[in-house]
């Protein structure tokens, strides 16, 4: 594997990626995985289970999975009918040494991202439940694979648990190409805690993950871990340049988030900065020193490999929007749906251990009437048992009422801003005013606010919910001007965040501002009739939603195709002929009340 | 168990660590918010806590974790048993560091019925959440700012009282809850309330350093540790008990430190060229800087102990124009300067 490592082949890294967690997979984390369809995400760990030990547990995780079965509790049916406490371990606990496989990762929320991370990190699970004999702490060593079933520009999975998983993998074919045996990495687990790095790999590895605008250390340590598996599996105890290239390559290559500047002329002053004499006793690993040259063939080794393994896209400038990772969370916060807060407003039967609360008088009385018929039955079955304690009311998780809680949901605003050629002339300060001031608001208020901007051959969803203010401010002063107008697209785009944030339980507010001269038709070719057209006909898509819109028409006149979009997509119009921003935020207020 | 990554081995984070520090010399400073990106060691320095600070005696049998020898702060329990004529015995624990994960149910945290005993035996009895395991110790809140901001508030209302009441399904418990609240959080994931930024006594912004040595120095001792834990932790045993002798010296020390008049006045002009509201900054400042005075050993606070301390305390208690992009950092300088005089 050490020659040619740029030219891995995405199976190819998947089948490394698979050997590397088997052998390491506990302090390594896990995957990301990406692909098209299920068949090959489960080859892929298919493959994994065929390298892990024999017998290592599996298991997939429901996202909805309640705490007591995630972490341990108490077996409420077992305890029921026994009388006396019974303990369930969790499935993570019951998992130890396994493979945690999420279907469905892109939909973890931010409760349960917290769970896995704190047992990802600490490597158990607290016994929760006050049993007799039960130890403090049950190990919980786990490697996950998770897979990221998002749509294109869907949030990807949360930033922590990306962070934490060392392979961020794309698949598009199986099988894998079987480079592995489970024996090798049984042979290669012997070996690894042998295997040395020098300091001048290191440094290199360091100094690479910095080029390329890789903040995390994590993924640092992850690929240092991970180009010892590589000289494990190979039966050597020492890592090579090539160990160290392909594994930057694997785990560092999908997080990088901006291209190296260019390395200045070779004549000038020596670059990177030479390795400094070792620091003290505490590396015994660097028997020889590396010239210059040595490391610098290395990283430009490092680098040839990575290049394969980049995302599509990149720049030599830093990042304008927030990293994915903050674009993920920041949507997180609480699970608002499941009517676990608020106000009583009755109860239903359910299980008061996922977080809800129990109405202990709705459930004696639903477990009244069955009296006498249960003790009847149960002295049948434990004639024997008289002398044990018996409870005095026989509830059976049947009888469970929990309280049902109402709380108002919350707000996603949606602006829509037209930054196309003839809005942006006289309107795009005073819009971007006048959003900025909607989201001081929003902030102030806890509301969620999202951004699109329409100029060109279609609209760009810039900002998807999000409470941070920062990463919404950035977007918007990062927001150029000048274009067609895809009208169509804009308000598509509007429709499809609509639908996602009414999915999370929100309310949204729709804010165009725009003067809707609409001229790019939703293929994105132009002509101002088909774009008009398009543009009423998605309209009337928004309207079937019945959502709250406001049209804010910016143009010098009130415009008639404002007022047509508006009317078809049953929004009120409001004309701003000669505005600034205080005003546009004075009627987007007015509609919000 | 995994041991814990030694706190001692912790690169660079001075101000986070120093102000996680000061709480252990003086609990009473109130909460510490530590904000900052993935991976800057924030979970570790907490973590790191049960073995860095000195082992707290605790009275056995106790839920609440009393200590034996403070009369004024026992749980009901403990009070009962004395009464009762018991002689109460105690063991040496390890501080507390209790992890309240994002999500956690009111009941969790708070405590609640004991629904397996009213179930199968019919009986109302209490059973304590989070924050009764959490009493002497600390109480870790990782991404805090995502956490329900009533929970965020009920948080810091117990840890000011030091008081846990609970009113709920027909029970009526009080018990002992006094902890050190540490939330950490990426500030680009969504903004704590300001109402509540104002309750943490101190707050530290983390960032991975740029440096390059540091960086090499940071993966080189995470791995020397992952390689073996024990041997990593054995050798920085010295640093971490040497810390931990200067907080147990420090903590003797400090109800004999005096805050010279001149000092005092000094905290109160530098929140007033800040402009902080109310009273919380002032005594956020002089508290810190009595801790960090007594964790120097120094005979008296002076001006530079709220010099060093005055980011801490009041960078998350500027009134802020969430628009403006002017770090908070960078303005308490300047006031600093403007008060104190340059350095």
């Amino acid at each position: 594997m050490n020659e040619a490592a740029a030219a891995l082949d995405l199976a190819t890294r998947a089948e490394l990626a698979a050997a590397v967690l088997a052998l390491d997979g506990v302090a390594l984390g896990g995957a990301v995985l990406r692909a098209p369809r299920s068949d090959i995400a489960e080859a892929f760990v298919a493959r994994l289970r065929a390298l892990m030990p024999d017998g290592a547990p599996h298991r997939r995780l429901p996202l909805a999975i309640p705490d007591d079965r995630l972490l341990g509790g108490l077996d409420l049916a077992m305890t029921l009918a026994h009388g006396r406490p019974v303990a369930d371990r969790g499935l993570l606990a019951a998992l130890d040494g396994g493979l945690l496989v999420i279907p469905g990762a892109e939909r973890i929320g931010a409760s349960l991202a917290a769970r896995l991370t704190q047992v990802l990190d600490l490597g158990h699970v607290a016994q929760r439940v006050r049993v007799e004999d039960a130890p403090e702490h049950h190990a919980a060593r786990v490697t996950i694979v998770a897979i990221d079933e998002a749509e294109a520009d869907e949030d990807p999975v949360h930033g922590a648990i990306a962070d934490r998983c060392a392979f961020h993998l794309t698949l598009d074919v199986q099988p894998l190409p079987a480079l592995y045996a489970r024996d090798d990495v049984a042979a290669a687990a012997a070996l690894l805690p042998h295997v040395i790095t020098d300091d001048a790999q290191l440094r290199t590895l360091v100094h690479t993950a910095e080029l390329y605008g890789i903040d995390s250390l994590r993924a640092v340590r992850a690929a240092l871990r991970t180009a010892r598996c590589f000289a494990a599996l190979d039966g050597r105890r020492a890592t090579t340049d090539g160990d160290l290239a392909t594994a930057a390559a694997l785990v560092l290559g999908p997080r990088a988030t901006r291209l190296p500047e260019p390395p200045p002329e070779a004549s000038d002053e020596p670059e990177p900065p030479p390795p400094p004499p070792p620091d003290d006793a505490q590396n015994q690993d660097d028997s020889a020193e590396r010239d210059d040259q040595d490391v610098r063939e290395l990283e430009e080794r490092i680098i040839e490999a990575m290049a394969a393994a980049l995302p599509v896209g990149l720049t030599m400038d830093a990042p304008t929007r927030a990293p994915k990772a903050g674009r993920a969370a920041g949507r997180a916060g609480a699970d608002r749906s499941g009517g676990l807060r608020g106000r009583q407003v009755g109860t239903r039967r359910g299980d008061p251990r996922g977080g809800g609360r129990l109405d202990l008088v709705e459930t004696l009385r639903a477990a009244a009437p069955w009296q006498p018929l249960r003790r009847r039955t149960r002295d049948a079955q434990h004639a024997a048992a008289a002398s044990t304690p018996q409870p005095r009311v026989l509830v059976r998780p049947d009888d469970f009422r929990i309280r049902r809680l109402f709380e108002p949901a919350g707000t996603t605003a949606i602006f829509v801003v037209d930054a196309s050629g003839s809005s942006a002339v006289n309107r795009m300060a005073e819009a971007k005013g006048a959003v900025e001031l909607l989201l001081a608001e929003s902030y102030a208020r806890r509301d969620e606010v999202a951004l699109i901007a329409f100029r060109g051959a279609q609209a760009e969803i810039l900002l998807p919910p999000t409470r941070a203010i920062a990463a919404a401010k950035r977007a918007l002063a990062a927001l150029p001007g000048g274009g067609g107008t895809p009208l169509a697209s804009a308000i598509d785009r509007a429709v499809e965040l609509t639908l996602r944030a009414r999915r999370e339980g929100n309310d949204t507010v729709v804010v165009f501002l725009t003067d809707a001269r609409a001229n790019v038709a939703r293929d994105g070719s132009g002509g101002r009739e088909q774009a008009m057209a398009d543009a009423l006909q998605s309209a009337r898509v928004m309207r079937g939603l019945e959502g709250q819109v406001l049209v804010i028409d910016t143009s010098p006149r009130p415009s008639p195709q404002a007022q047509d979009v508006a009317a078809a997509m049953g929004a009120r119009y409001v004309a701003l002929p000669r505005t600034d921003a205080r005003s546009i935020h004075a009627a987007v207020t007015a509609a919000r009340a | 168990m995994r041991l814990a990554f030694p706190f001692s081995a912790i690169v660079g984070q001075e101000e986070m660590k120093r102000a996680i520090l000061l709480t252990a010399v003086d609990p009473t400073i109130g909460g510490v918010l530590i904000l900052g990106h993935r991976g800057t060691a924030k979970s570790t320095a907490v973590r790191a806590l049960p073995a860095l600070l000195p082992p707290m005696a605790v009275v056995r049998g106790c839920r609440y974790g009393c200590d034996p020898d403070n009369d004024a702060r026992r749980c009901d329990d403990c009070r009962a048993r004395i009464a009762a004529g018991e002689k109460l015995r105690h063991d040496k624990h390890p501080v507390p560091v209790v992890d309240l994960p994002l999500g956690a149910t009111e009941d969790r945290v708070v405590g609640a019925l004991d629904l397996e005993r009213a179930l199968t035996r019919g009986e109302k009895a209490y059973e304590p959440g989070l924050l009764a395991r959490a009493n002497r110790g600390y109480l870790y809140v990782d991404e805090i700012n995502l956490l329900e901001d009533h929970l965020v508030d009920l948080l810091l209302d117990v840890a000011a009282t030091g008081e846990n009441v609970v009113e709920r399904e027909g029970i009526s418990v009080r018990h002992p809850a006094r902890f050190v609240l540490v939330g950490s959080g990426n500030p680009e994931e969504g903004d704590l309330r300001p109402q509540l930024l104002d309750r943490f006594g101190l707050s530290v912004e983390v960032t991975t350093t740029a440096d390059l040595d540091a960086r090499v120095e940071v993966i080189k001792r995470r791995d020397a540790f992952d390689r073996d834990p024990e041997g990593f932790t054995a050798k920085w045993a010295s640093e971490d008990l040497d810390a931990r002798k200067h907080v147990e010296r420090a903590r003797k020390k400090i109800d004999a430190l005096k805050v010279p008049d001149a000092v005092l006045r000094d905290a109160a002009r530098l929140c007033a060229a800040v402009g902080t509201d109310g009273v919380r900054g002032e005594l956020a400042l002089l508290r810190g800087a009595r801790a960090l005075a007594a964790y120097d050993g120094a005979r008296a606070v002076t001006t530079a102990h709220l010099r060093t301390i005055a980011p801490s305390a009041l960078r998350h208690r500027l009134r802020r124009n969430v628009l403006d992009d002017v770090g908070s950092a960078v303005r308490i300088e300047r006031a600093v300067a403007d008060v104190l005089g340059a350095a």
